[in-house]
């Protein structure tokens, strides 16, 4: 006989022999859980809309090609940004409220040199429309335009007026923070890609704007910020004096510049920082001498720390007022000041106090900050003292430019370059098939104030599955935070400072394949399901199952009754309850 | 599956399935849970003997079953003699192999069946007895039981004067009768809780599980925080995790990383609502009590 056996004929007592099945208590909920796919902080704040959860998520499985590919839906320098970004995402990762910030950044390089060292490829059809596109400066913001619209389809020119390709990330950004292998190894793939180069032509000298205007359908222009502000002071003729531009990119291009062994860098920005430190790689002392305080340094934290502990001085409410010396520097005075009130950008303005003291220097380097120059541009755009006006998309008055990178409101920083090149690709685009922007804008797939795109999304082709999205940003209180361990992340390693000093040796250490796949197993994938199965398991109706067409899971609506369990029970935010109607 | 960082792998987890959708337990019932998960760790051949209670009802009305297992239906007293009159005749019948399991509620097992329970602890039967323990009788419409906690309203016990006698210790009880395996388990530790009834099903003789189910109706909370509400309780050390052999050996087997004040535990509740700040925390001094008299007897693992 066997235990199972309910046929019983003749019951000695009353036996149930119907499945509950028939009970449909779907019909008593009143809400249901729905799986959506919420947008991450980190996402939602990443100017180059890069789909950061969705790598991780990859690369914790050992998936590096796929995540590779996943980073160059949206952006065609992984190895470039893991380097040069300053990983604004990392300030907002929800894991600083459970221990510490994955290090993003890191595993964003280790993908781009993976990509770069088996020299992955991206293969596109030969240009299928006959419209053309004129791309005006190689730098971030055009070569991603150029790369866009190239995988979109369209015939992609690129001028530029400096002998190689890169921009600032060539001729701005010094050695040690990029190194010109990893920048010319992904510029290289541009190429590959059919993208023509007209390097060494200056448009508006060589061509003239009009005979682009009437040559392409559309122009691109992210000629850069390349007029260094002046100081507005006498005696900037002076020898030993450089601006940190000249100066950035003497360096760069392998001179050697003629400066002193005592230099005063004024400014408080990321390119007073390169230059101080770039001065300490040629053997000179350096002091920054910033008119406010450290707290209003524009300058990124990390690159503060790592100047200080290279030796760089720092002279905090000083403002140069003159410039001793007869035909080299010999000193400069300058100009106590004190902290008032907020200005615009939030931070206290510095006030003349009348004071003044003088430091001794023999070198001088000047870096107040970069404006486009008014002549390079096109006379039919409209600006104002430089900053070009553009739409949100990039869109200029002159309804074929488009402009992007340093021309316009943005932070001047690479990946917001890289971000504005991506959306102008797709104004672009859109411009040439004659779709209107207000019909089914690209608004409605835009993360975050700063208008990101990420493209994988408008044109829902993710190479990882994401279902049901929502422009929603998760935030930790949205997560179940003890399904995840405490564990302290990987500390990003430096080489000592005096291996730095010698020279142009990159600085940061790259994490090693069990650093960079325990940093991607940190993430909490926020906002997008990885199949933990909890909303499955912790079912009490047990109505969750494996979604048999693919990834994920769903929830079986005939027997659900709505408590809710699998939204609380979610560890990463990626299901929501929906009332019913 | 992919949960590398996640603290638990839920690819250790059985996907069978003893119970079928379609049962009539309220919305986020955590007994309902409760039982899915221990089948699958039980798995077959295993048969259930369940008194009148909330599950009495939870896998349907006659002639319906959300169960893949037989049941016997037995008296509200009688759930320890019944196991281990089926016991017996499943021995006598060459079929020593099924796992005789009961599956009581606090009622049914602190007041009114501990007589037949006593009984069969004292026997030794070879049957598993399983307490899911929701603190009063809720089918009935939420009246006091000896697992009520103190401080708790219910309806019997309401809040102008609720319950003064803090909640019957039975684990204590069962110990005293020197059973070969007792456990406590909650549905919101899924892996602890099977691996509790895998083992329970290895040893012979007389085993008794413990299990803090939460009753969203009865305990007046959101039926999504069912789980969390019972993670509260063992976070807190309100419900500590832990397995007893043969009287002797104590392990606690789940440590909770941080031990949280019974305060969030309680607050969560209706039917803690009235209790003030005072009365908080003569309930953490009586918890914590509890835990250092248990904590004492742990072996030291580690």
């Amino acid at each position: 006989m066997k235990y199972t056996d309910r046929q019983v004929h003749v019951p000695l007592c009353s036996v149930s022999t119907t499945s509950s099945l028939v009970n449909k208590t779907g019909t008593w909920k009143s809400a249901q859980p729905l799986f959506i796919d919420r947008v991450s902080p980190c996402n939602q704040q990443c100017p180059a809309g890069e789909d950061i959860t969705g790598y991780m998520y990859l690369v914790g499985q050992g998936r590096y090609e796929e995540a590779w590919r996943l980073i160059m839906e949206e952006n065609p320098f992984p190895a470039i940004m893991g380097r040069v970004c300053f990983h604004t995402c990392e300030e907002r990762c929800n894991r600083t409220e459970h221990d510490d910030a994955v290090s993003i950044h890191m595993v964003e390089r280790f993908i781009g040199d993976y990509g770069l060292a088996n020299s992955l490829r991206i293969t596109v059809p030969g240009p299928e429309r006959k419209e053309r596109v004129a791309i005006v400066g190689a730098g971030p913001a055009g070569l991603t335009a150029a790369y866009h619209l190239r995988k979109m389809g369209n015939g992609v020119s690129i001028f530029d007026s400096n002998q190689k390709p890169g921009g600032m990330m060539r001729y701005g950004i010094p050695s040690y923070r990029l190194p010109k292998e990893v920048l010319d190894g992904e510029i290289s793939r541009l190429d590959e890609m059919g993208v023509e180069f007209k390097i060494a032509v200056k448009v508006g000298k060589d061509v003239t704007w009009d005979s682009l205007d009437n040559e392409f359908e559309a122009v691109f222009m992210g000629i850069g910020a390349w007029e260094e502000t002046s100081l507005g002071i006498e005696g900037l003729n002076k020898k030993g004096i450089y601006n940190a531009l000249e100066f950035l990119e003497d360096i760069n291009l392998g001179k050697e510049p003629k400066i002193g062994k005592r230099i005063a860098v004024i400014g408080g920005g990321n390119s007073a920082i390169d230059c101080a430190r770039v001065s300490r790689r040629l053997g000179a002392e350096a002091t920054i001498v910033y008119r406010r305080s450290e707290a209003e340094m524009p300058a990124h934290t990390e690159e503060i720390e790592m100047a200080r502990e290279e030796g760089v001085r720092f002279l905090f409410l000083a403002s140069p007022k003159a410039i001793y010396g007869e035909e080299t520097v010999a000193g400069v005075k300058l100009e106590k000041m004190a902290l008032g009130e907020m200005d615009d950008s939030g931070r206290r303005r510095p006030v003349p106090t009348g004071e003044t003291f003088d430091i001794d220097c023999d070198g001088m380097i000047t870096a107040i900050g970069e404006a486009t120059r008014v002549g390079d541009l096109p006379p039919f755009t409209s600006h104002r003292g430089g900053v070009v006006e553009a739409d949100r998309m990039g869109q200029t008055t002159h309804l074929r430019f488009f402009a992007g990178g340093d021309i316009i409101d943005i932070p001047h920083t690479v990946t917001h370059a890289i971000g504005s090149g991506k959306r102008a690709a797709v104004a672009i685009d859109r411009f040439l098939r004659g779709i209107e922007n207000d019909k089914d804008s690209p608004d409605q797939f835009t993360w975050g104030e700063s208008g990101t795109i990420n493209l994988a999304w408008l044109k829902g082709t993710s190479l990882f599955c994401r279902r049901n999205p929502s422009l929603e940003v998760v935030d930790y209180t949205d997560m179940n935070p003890f399904y995840f361990d405490c564990l302290p992340g990987v500390k990003t390693k430096r080489i000592p400072v005096d291996e730095r000093l010698k020279g142009f040796q990159e600085v940061s250490e790259p994490f090693s394949e069990e650093e960079v796949i325990s940093e991607a197993r940190r993430c909490f994938n926020c906002g997008s399901c990885t199949e933990c199965g909890n909303c499955c398991i912790f079912c009490p109706e047990n109505s969750i199952k494996r979604d048999p067409d693919g990834y994920g899971y769903v929830a079986d609506m005939d027997f659900c009754k709505g408590c809710g369990i699998c939204v609380n029970e979610c560890p990463r935010g990626a299901m929501t309850m929906k009332l019913m109607e | 599956m992919y949960s590398l960082n996640q603290r638990f792998n839920n690819q250790d987890i059985p996907e069978d399935e003893f119970m079928a959708s379609g049962n009539s337990a309220c919305a986020g019932c955590a007994a309902s849970l409760s039982m899915g998960l221990a089948l699958k760790g039980l798995g077959k051949p295993t048969v259930l003997v369940i008194p009148a209670c909330c599950f009495t009802i939870i896998p349907g009305a006659w002639p319906l079953t959300a169960l893949d297992v037989p049941v016997f239906q037995a008296a509200f007293e009688t759930t320890g003699s019944t196991l281990s009159g089926i016991k017996a005749a499943y021995r006598k019948r060459g079929m020593d192999d099924v796992c005789v399991v009961g599956w009581a509620g606090d009622g049914g097992t602190f007041d009114i069946g501990i007589q037949a329970l006593s009984a069969t602890a004292e026997r030794n039967d070879d049957v598993v007895y399983v307490c899911y323990d929701n603190e009063a009788y809720m089918n009935t419409g939420i009246q006091r039981s000896g697992g009520t906690p103190m401080g708790a309203w219910t309806t019997t016990t309401p809040v102008k004067d609720p319950k003064s006698e803090p909640k019957k210790d039975i684990d204590e009880i069962m110990i005293a009768h020197r059973i070969p395996y007792l456990a406590t388990a909650t549905a919101a530790y899924p892996h602890d809780m099977i691996a509790k009834f895998k083992k329970a099903r290895s040893i012979k003789g007389t085993r008794f599980i413990h299990l803090l189910s939460a009753c969203p109706t009865g305990w007046r909370v959101p039926e999504n925080l069912s789980i969390e509400v019972m993670r509260l309780a063992v976070l807190s050390n309100i419900f500590p995790l832990f397995e007893v052999e043969n009287a002797e050996i104590f392990r606690q087997t789940v440590i909770p990383d941080e031990v949280i004040p019974v305060e969030r535990y309680l607050r969560l509740q209706g039917r803690f609502r009235h209790l003030t700040d005072e009365a908080v925390k003569e309930y953490q001094k009586m918890v914590d009590d509890r835990f250092e008299r248990l904590r004492k007897r742990f072996e030291i693992t580690e």
